[in-house]
C-alpha cells in the first residue's frame, strides 16, 4: 500500500507543468469554444419542448466529444505520460526501485484514466454552460429542464466505456517510445471505427474499443439501444487487460 | 572476505549479440571499486545485470548474498544507482526530481536535504532541471543515487561533465559515506585520475566483455613492473655505467628510468653510481598511476605477459 501511495503521489507531482495536464484541460475548452460557435451560428432553432431542445442544443458537443475527441485524447494522453518516461530514459531508473514492475504501469494506466477523467468532468460541466449562455441569451429559458441526471448517467457510461482504450493506448504508448507507433495505431483504429460503424453498425461497431464511448449516448447512432451494455464492455475488458498489460510491460528488458 | 557483489561466470548482452564473457565480479563490503575498460567492454550491461534491468544468458548474481532475480525488487531497497546519463524530468525542479525518487524509496524528507546540502546544490535545486548545465545534471543524478544512503551504489560515469569542484564534491561524498556509514560503491569510469584517488579496489575488463584483474590498488600495483626514476649531475656517464652492468635504461628529458625495478635494484643502482662518483639527486620507484596500470595490464594480456 505504501509503494501504490508513493507512486500515485510522485506520479501527481510529474504532472506538475507537464503536457498531460495541459492537454487535459486544453480539450474540453477547444470543444466548448467549438461549441459556442456551433450554436451562436444557428439561424433556427426549432423547439418541440424542452427536453428535445436539450438533445438538439447538447448534440453536436457530444458527438463530437465522444466520437472523435475522447478515442484521440486517450492516446494522445497515454503517448504524453508515457512520454515524460520515455525522453528522460526514466524506466531504467523507475525499474531499479524497490516496487514491483506492473505497479509502476498500473499507476500510470490510472493516471491516465485520471486525467481523461478529468477532461470528461471539465467537458460535461462546459457542454451545460455553454447551453445554458446560448438560452439566457436567446431568451430560451432553459434552466429549469437540465438534465442533470441523463447528464450524469452518460458521462459515467461513457467513461467507463473508455477504460479499455486507456489500457490499450497505454500499453501500446509504453510498449513503444516515440509518437509515431502509438499515433499512428491509434488513427488507424479510429478510422476503422468510422468505416465499421457505417458499414455493419449491428455487429462490429457494437463492440469495437474505439467506438465504444459513442455508443453509450441515448440519442446516438442507433434509436433505443442498450446504452449500458458498451459501458460494461469497456469496463469489464479494460479490468481483464490491465493486468496482461502490466505484466507484459514489467517483464520486458529495459536496454533505454 | 565480505562481499556485497558476487557474479559468478556472467554472460549475455543485448539480443544475440553477447556483451559479456562469463564476468566473476567480487565486490567487497565498504570498498570503492572502479571497474575499468574500453568502450563496449560491457561495463554497463554488467550494471544493468545488476539492477535486474537486463537477464543474463548464463551464470548467477549475487547482492548481499541473496540471488537474484528472486531478490528482486526487495533487494533494490539497499541499492541507488546512476546509469550513464542521470535520468531526470526536465520540466520539474531539481527538488521536485529528489522528491519523485525520496517519495519512491520511501524516504525521510530531511534525506533530500541533506543530498542538496552534500552534493552544494542548494543555489539551484529550485530551479527547472531544464535550465541546469550538464555538471549540474549530473550532480543531481549522483545526489539521487546517494539519496537515502544506501548500502551499495552503483555509478555509471559519474564525472563526466563535473567540474574541479563538482569532481572534489564527489570525492568528498563517496569516500564519507564509505567511512561513516560502510557503504559500498562499484564506479565505472573512463577518467582514471579522478578514479584513482578513491577507488580502493579495481577490476579491468577488455574490449571483449573479459575481466582481466580484480584486486585491491595495491595488489594491482604489485602485478605490472614499477619503474625507478633516477637524477644525476652527469647522465650520459651514468646511463653508460648502469647499461654495462646490465639494466635496461630509459634516458628521458630530466631522468633516467629503469624499468621493472625492485627495492633490490634500487640499491645496487645507487651502490653503482656512488662508487663512480656520480651524484645522486634523486632515487625513487615511481608508483604508476592508474591510467598506466591500465595500459600495462590491458597491453600485457595481449602480448600474453600479464601475470
Amino acid at each position: 500500500m505504501r509503494t501504490t501511495w508513493a507512486l500515485v503521489s510522485s506520479e501527481a507531482i510529474k504532472l506538475r507543468r507537464s503536457a498531460p495536464l495541459r492537454l487535459a484541460i486544453a480539450a474540453p475548452v477547444l470543444l466548448f469554444a467549438l461549441q459556442l460557435l456551433t450554436l451562436f451560428g444557428r439561424r433556427t432553432i426549432n423547439p418541440t419542448n424542452p427536453s428535445a431542445l436539450w438533445t438538439d442544443l447538447l448534440s453536436f458537443g457530444w458527438i463530437m466529444w465522444l466520437g472523435l475527441f475522447t478515442p484521440a485524447l486517450i492516446a494522445f494522453e497515454a503517448i504524453c505520460l508515457a512520454g515524460t518516461e520515455h525522453s528522460g530514459r526514466h524506466w531504467k531508473q523507475l525499474f531499479a526501485l524497490p516496487i514491483p514492475r506492473w505497479k509502476i504501469i498500473a499507476v500510470k494506466m490510472l493516471f491516465c484514466g485520471l486525467l481523461v477523467g478529468a477532461s470528461f468532468v471539465a467537458f460535461a460541466v462546459t457542454s451545460l454552460a455553454g447551453v445554458l449562455l446560448f438560452s439566457w441569451v436567446r431568451g430560451l429559458h432553459l434552466m429549469a429542464s437540465t438534465p442533470w441526471l441523463e447528464m450524469l448517467l452518460t458521462v459515467l457510461r461513457a467513461y467507463l466505456a473508455c477504460w479499455v482504450l486507456i489500457v490499450i493506448h497505454t500499453w501500446l504508448s509504453v510498449r513503444f517510445p516515440g509518437f509515431p507507433v502509438p499515433a499512428g495505431i491509434a488513427f488507424a483504429a479510429m478510422l476503422i471505427g468510422v468505416l465499421l460503424v457505417n458499414i455493419s453498425p449491428g455487429v462490429f461497431g457494437w463492440w469495437y474499443p474505439w467506438t465504444l464511448p459513442i455508443n453509450v449516448r441515448p440519442q446516438g447512432l442507433y434509436d433505443s439501444h442498450n446504452t449500458l451494455a458498451p459501458a460494461l464492455f469497456g469496463g469489464l475488458a479494460g479490468i481483464l487487460l490491465a493486468p496482461f498489460a502490466s505484466w507484459d510491460l514489467g517483464r520486458r528488458q529495459r536496454d533505454g | 572476505m565480505d562481499f556485497v557483489i558476487e557474479t559468478d561466470r556472467l554472460t549475455g548482452g543485448y539480443g544475440a549479440t553477447i556483451v559479456l564473457h562469463a564476468l566473476s565480479l567480487r565486490v567487497p563490503r565498504a570498498g570503492i571499486y572502479g571497474f575499468l575498460g574500453p568502450n563496449g567492454a560491457g561495463k554497463t550491461t554488467a550494471i544493468r545485470m545488476l539492477l535486474g534491468l537486463l537477464r543474463p544468458v548464463t551464470g548467477d548474481i549475487r547482492l548481499f548474498g541473496e540471488p537474484l532475480p528472486d531478490a528482486l525488487p526487495g533487494v533494490l531497497r539497499r541499492v541507488g544507482s546512476l546509469i550513464e546519463q542521470p535520468s531526470l524530468y526536465d520540466h520539474l525542479t531539481g527538488r521536485e526530481n529528489l522528491e519523485i525518487l525520496r517519495r519512491l524509496k520511501g524516504l525521510e524528507r530531511c534525506d533530500a536535504d541533506r543530498v542538496i546540502q552534500a552534493l552544494d546544490m542548494r543555489d539551484y535545486a529550485g530551479n527547472p532541471v531544464q535550465e541546469y548545465s550538464r555538471g549540474m545534471r549530473q550532480r543531481l543524478g549522483i545526489a539521487i543515487a546517494v539519496l537515502g544512503r544506501p548500502d551499495l551504489v552503483l555509478l555509471d560515469e559519474p564525472m563526466n561533465g563535473l567540474d574541479a569542484g563538482g569532481l572534489e564534491t564527489f570525492r568528498s561524498v563517496l569516500q564519507g559515506m564509505q567511512r561513516e556509514y560502510g557503504t559500498t560503491f562499484l564506479v565505472s569510469s573512463h577518467q582514471l585520475d579522478e578514479l584513482d584517488l578513491v577507488a580502493t579496489h579495481i577490476g579491468i575488463m577488455n574490449g571483449e566483455g573479459d575481466l582481466l584483474f580484480q584486486g585491491t590498488r595495491q595488489e594491482l600495483s604489485t602485478r605490472v613492473p614499477q619503474e625507478l626514476h633516477i637524477q644525476v649531475d652527469r647522465p650520459r656517464e651514468a646511463q653508460r655505467i648502469l647499461t654495462s652492468s646490465g639494466h635496461v635504461v630509459d634516458a628521458r628529458r630530466e631522468h633516467l628510468v629503469i624499468y621493472g625495478a625492485t627495492r633490490e635494484t634500487t640499491r645496487e643502482v645507487n651502490r653503482l653510481l656512488v662508487e663512480n662518483g656520480i651524484g645522486v639527486h634523486h632515487l625513487a620507484i615511481e608508483l604508476a598511476t592508474l591510467e598506466q596500470l591500465f595500459v600495462e595490464v590491458t597491453g600485457a594480456v595481449k602480448a600474453g605477459s600479464f601475470r
